[in-house]
């Protein structure tokens, strides 16, 4: 491939996608066909659809993304999460905006023992958007807050992301993992900030002030919170025992036991997703739902595993046209000031982000970016947390927000796209790049904790 | 003269430069491989370099080689325990030679004298550039180690082809990979893997694992550098010779560059307050003697399965390696 | 064709309602292997299973995903297009739906018979997993796929429009 075919790549693929052709087709197809350019040889491109096929999602940490679907899933469906939120609603009686702070301090204890933010997504998904709804929530609001809280997901330790990086920069990966602390609080803290100013701006976008059910379009489908949206009577203190009780035992049993040691992350997805089927039987749920709520994690899991193969394929052609060897001579040969060279790494960072996955980012550019930054004298540690917020933010902008298509993908049958969710999730964007900054002037609030220690 | 040719291959491995062999096929094979084409032919070669994974997984550099998704590949035959079981033999007989440097000279003249290993990889549509050594495989550790029977009932990380190692000595082998190995530590998922001094520096294992426990149960040189044999067929025939040579030469300098590796590193983790111990003779023995049956039910399997002199090939090992002054505590019974 | 249709539908979803439950499944297997570690019993190979199973699962309900039109699509700009321009629009990303599974199943059915033939496994010598499943898997996911993109072009060019995402209720099949 010679030097420009990786921007022709890239131009060709954003125009399927906005043609609206199905995202692991677009991703795919311009792999395939840049390797049969490259090649010449129909054989080699076949071997290597085959290839990435089998090896790419033969991972057993792979194996996270449909057990904690199918344990958010059974939780939701039980209506152990909706009891939960009733009860947040009655001991924060009359705050505003409650069901929107719960699902960013849920998202918080949820990334103490979760490594990925796809997971924080399509759990809180499950949980937490269909109580907003029921609560009278703006719908982009409330599917740009699950989508974006999710992103503490990777900043607060353990961190999939942080893992990798470390491993790539040689870095500690104990100090990245305190590291990602301060700014995972700060994060949070933040994001509340928006919602304080929000039910103070737009009472409305949090259900209150236009009467307490929005009226929808699109109520006609079967939705994900079947069992819990309609209008139901208030829970006992028999279903709040054992939905919190519950709750508790996956939060203790499965996720406690990844953080004691117990098992491995995907071991705890596991357990997770049977401590949730027995939670979900206690709550009543028989087989009929079992098996829908079975059947409903399987698709919703499934296309999103997809992806995964096809950004796989994509990276990898990237890999194999050079385009890493083109961007580093640009960075060095650039003869920019230290400011622009950091600002020219977190755009390429965004607007990689906005095509591929986060590890295979990660893959593509710090190694090439690392030594560049260690180079301009950049605390490695603080050049590692800006790193992964960018790519982060990236994760929430179009055409290939992951988490946005997580989020998207749990909530199958409803009719809302993928543009309204982008719409709402570009604040909580807005925000990373503001924890960014922060981080840039002020490097003490990622190295502060490491000194300590 | 033949015409100028301007030829770009891709190299690739599902390991990162972090790893010494990496460092060898990305520092002196890439760059020497340039310097000499350049200088003696007139031709010019452009290497597109993809470690870490970014082109292929670990497990299926093997395959790309062949296929030609990639033209150069690094990998471990470990990954290849059914393809390549013949070529696998170091890991069939632990407690062979501890420095790399004997290890790699015994596994050179096993494949010098035997045909059929190169012969695997031609069938396999690649041939073989160079080998690379193994650091000597020793224990990293949350808690000291001084027998065989210390590891007994213990969760113990070992992935692949060593984990009988552990197993028959009565440990829990834990299913671990590379990016999970901190955590697993930290969180006593493991108590100890069977792993390499250089891992324990770059993951910073020692943070979590202060123990490294020096088994000596052997370097094993199972990391080829190959190359797809169509693409070499058709390379210009000055350029052809030079990647044989190249290949050759850092073989040569891989032995003693993994050794010296080893010597500093162990100097690094000192400095870091990692707690070094080396297991005795007699203990190395009393675990040899837990194992001294598994070679021959390896090698069964493996004959059964590739038809392919397994068992001679480890038997010209074994002698290889005593030719070059080691001594096995035990000696696995072979026939 | 008609017959042969149905047909396919109906094995689509028995392979989607079984590969559903294997994830089920795997949580079991999960379970056994964390009682038998924390009960000091040697266990080998779970991880090995279900690196392999996850292959199955994903490609096996692939059809299912893309039969219901679940896969993700960017709707920015297509949902303003005009009928005149959209429909020829679909029919090339159906086409090109066509062409990519399609050479990944092609791409896919000498190594999964080499598989078979060979007796292939996967586990680095601690346990043996047959690689035939998840190899197959791939053929039979990715072609039933093709051949849903083929159908739907069909369906397109016949009716004149493009049928709806599954966002209400899935087509029942
Ligand atoms: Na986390
Ligand atoms: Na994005």
């Amino acid at each position: 491939m010679e030097s420009v075919a990786p921007y022709l790549l890239v131009c060709l693929l954003l125009l399927l996608v906005f043609a609206g052709v199905e995202i692991a087709v677009c991703l795919g197809i311009v792999s395939f066909l840049a390797m049969y350019s490259a090649t010449q040889d129909i054989g080699i491109s076949l071997s290597f659809l085959n290839s990435t096929a089998y090896e790419a999602l033969r991972q057993y940490l792979f194996a996270v993304v449909p057990l904690f679907i199918l344990m958010g899933q059974f939780i939701a469906q039980s209506g152990a999460a909706a009891d939960l939120y009733w009860g947040i609603d009655r001991w924060l009686h009359r705050i505003p905006g409650r069901f929107a702070y719960a699902t960013v301090l849920g998202n918080v204890v949820f990334a103490f023992v979760t490594g990925t933010s796809l997971a924080s997504a399509t759990t809180f998904t499950a949980i937490a958007y269909p109580q907003m709804k029921e609560a009278g929530y703006n719908r982009h609001f409330s599917l740009g807050l699950v989508s974006g809280s999710a992103c503490l997901g990777m900043l607060i330790p353990p961190s999939l992301l942080m893992v990798v990086w470390g491993i790539l920069t040689d870095l500690s990966i104990g100090h990245l993992f305190i590291a990602g602390v301060v700014p995972g609080f700060m994060l949070a803290a933040l994001m509340m900030a928006y919602i304080f100013a929000i039910t103070l701006i737009r009472p409305d976008l949090v259900g209150h002030g236009s009467g307490r059910r929005q009226p929808e379009l699109d109520d006609a489908g079967p939705h994900v919170a079947r069992g819990i949206a309609s209008a139901r009577p208030e829970p006992t203190s028999l279903d709040m025992t054992i939905s919190l009780t519950g709750l508790l035992a996956i939060m203790v049993g499965a996720l406690g036991g990844i953080w004691v040691g117990f098992f491995t992350p995907t071991e705890g997805a596991g357990i997770g997703a049977l401590i949730s089927l027995v939670v979900a039987i206690a709550k009543g749920m028989r087989w009929p739902a079992i098996y829908e709520t079975v059947l409903l994690a399987a698709r919703t899991a499934i296309p999103l595993m997809i992806i995964v193969f096809a950004a796989q394929l994509y990276s990898r052609t990237l890999a194999m046209s050079g385009i890493g060897l083109t961007l580093q001579g640009t960075i060095t040969g650039s003869g920019l000031p230290e400011w622009g060279i950091v600002l020219f790494m977190i755009v390429i960072w965004l607007v990689l982000g906005t095509l591929i996955d986060s590890i295979s980012i990660m893959l593509l550019t710090v190694p090439i970016f690392g030594p560049v930054a260690l180079s301009l004298g950049i605390d490695p540690l603080v050049f590692a947390i800006v790193g992964i917020l960018t790519i982060e933010a990236g994760l929430l902008t179009p055409p290939f927000g992951l988490i946005v298509y997580a989020v998207r993908s749990v909530i199958p049958t409803e009719n809302v796209s993928m543009k309204a969710i982008f719409a709402g999730s570009t604040p909580f964007c807005v925000i990373l790049l503001v924890t960014i900054a922060i981080i840039l002037t002020v490097p003490e609030t990622v190295t502060f904790l490491t000194r300590l220690i | 003269p033949a015409q100028a040719e301007k030829i770009r291959l891709k190299i690739a491995s599902g390991h990162s430069p972090g790893w010494h062999f990496i460092e060898l096929a990305q520092d002196y094979f890439v760059p020497e491989v340039k310097k000499r084409v350049k200088e003696r032919t007139s031709h010019e070669i452009e290497f597109i370099e993809g470690f870490s994974g970014s082109m292929v997984k670990a497990t299926e550099v093997l395959e790309a080689v062949q296929t030609g998704i990639i033209e150069v590949g690094v990998f471990c035959i470990c990954h290849e325990g059914q393809k390549l079981s013949l070529h696998n033999f170091p890991y069939y007989l632990p407690f062979g030679p501890s420095d790399p440097n004997i290890s790699l000279k015994a596994t050179r003249i096993v494949y010098d004298k035997r045909p059929e290993l190169n012969e695997v990889f031609a069938k396999l549509g690649q041939r073989v550039l160079g080998l690379i050594p193994f650091e000597p495989y020793d224990i990293v550790s949350r808690f000291p180690i001084e027998k065989a029977s210390d590891v007994k009932g213990r969760k113990i990380g070992a992935a692949g082809p060593n984990a009988f190692w552990v197993a028959q000595a009565g440990a829990l082998p834990v299913s671990v990979g590379g990016p999970d190995m901190y955590t697993s530590f930290q969180t006593g998922l493991i108590d100890a893997m069977l792993i390499f001094p250089g891992v324990m520096d770059t993951l910073k294992l020692y943070e979590v694992a202060p123990y490294l426990v020096r088994v000596a149960i052997g370097s094993m040189t199972v990391v080829p550098v190959t190359v797809n044999g169509r693409r070499f067929d058709r390379l210009p025939k000055e350029v052809q010779d030079i990647f044989i040579e190249v290949g050759r030469d850092m073989e040569a300098k891989a032995g003693p560059f993994t050794t010296e590796l080893v010597a500093k590193i162990l100097k690094v983790l000192e400095g870091k307050g990692v707690k070094i111990a080396t297991v005795s003779d007699s203990e190395r023995e009393a675990w040899s003697k837990m194992l001294v049956n598994e070679p021959a039910k390896i090698a069964k399997k493996f004959e059964a399965e590739s038809k392919q002199p397994v068992t001679e090939i480890m038997k010209a090992y074994i002698a290889a390696t005593e030719s070059l002054g080691h001594k096995w505590p035990l000696k696995a019974k072979l026939d | 064709m008609r017959k042969f249709l149905q047909g396919v539908d109906a094995l689509t979803k028995a392979m989607m309602i079984f590969t559903a439950f294997c994830a089920l499944g795997i949580a079991f297997l999960i379970l056994v292997e964390v009682f038998a570690r924390n009960a000091g019993l040697q266990f080998y190979g779970a991880a090995e299973y279900i690196r392999n199973f996850l292959i199955v699962i994903v490609f096996l309900q692939l059809p299912f995903a893309i039969r219901v039109r679940g896969m993700l699509v960017v709707d920015i700009f297509v949902d303003s297009l005009p009928k005149r321009a959209a429909v020829p629009v679909s029919i090339v990303g159906d086409f090109l739906g066509l062409l990519f599974f399609g050479a990944v199943a092609a791409g896919s059915m000498d190594p999964a018979i080499a598989a078979w033939v060979e007796g292939q496994y996967e586990g680095e010598g601690v346990v043996d997993v047959p690689a035939w499943p998840a190899k197959f898997s791939i053929v039979i996911g990715c072609g039933i796929a093709a051949f849903y993109y083929y159908v739907r072009i069909v369906e397109t060019l016949r009716s004149g429009q493009i049928a709806a995402r599954s966002r209400g209720t899935p087509p029942a099949i």
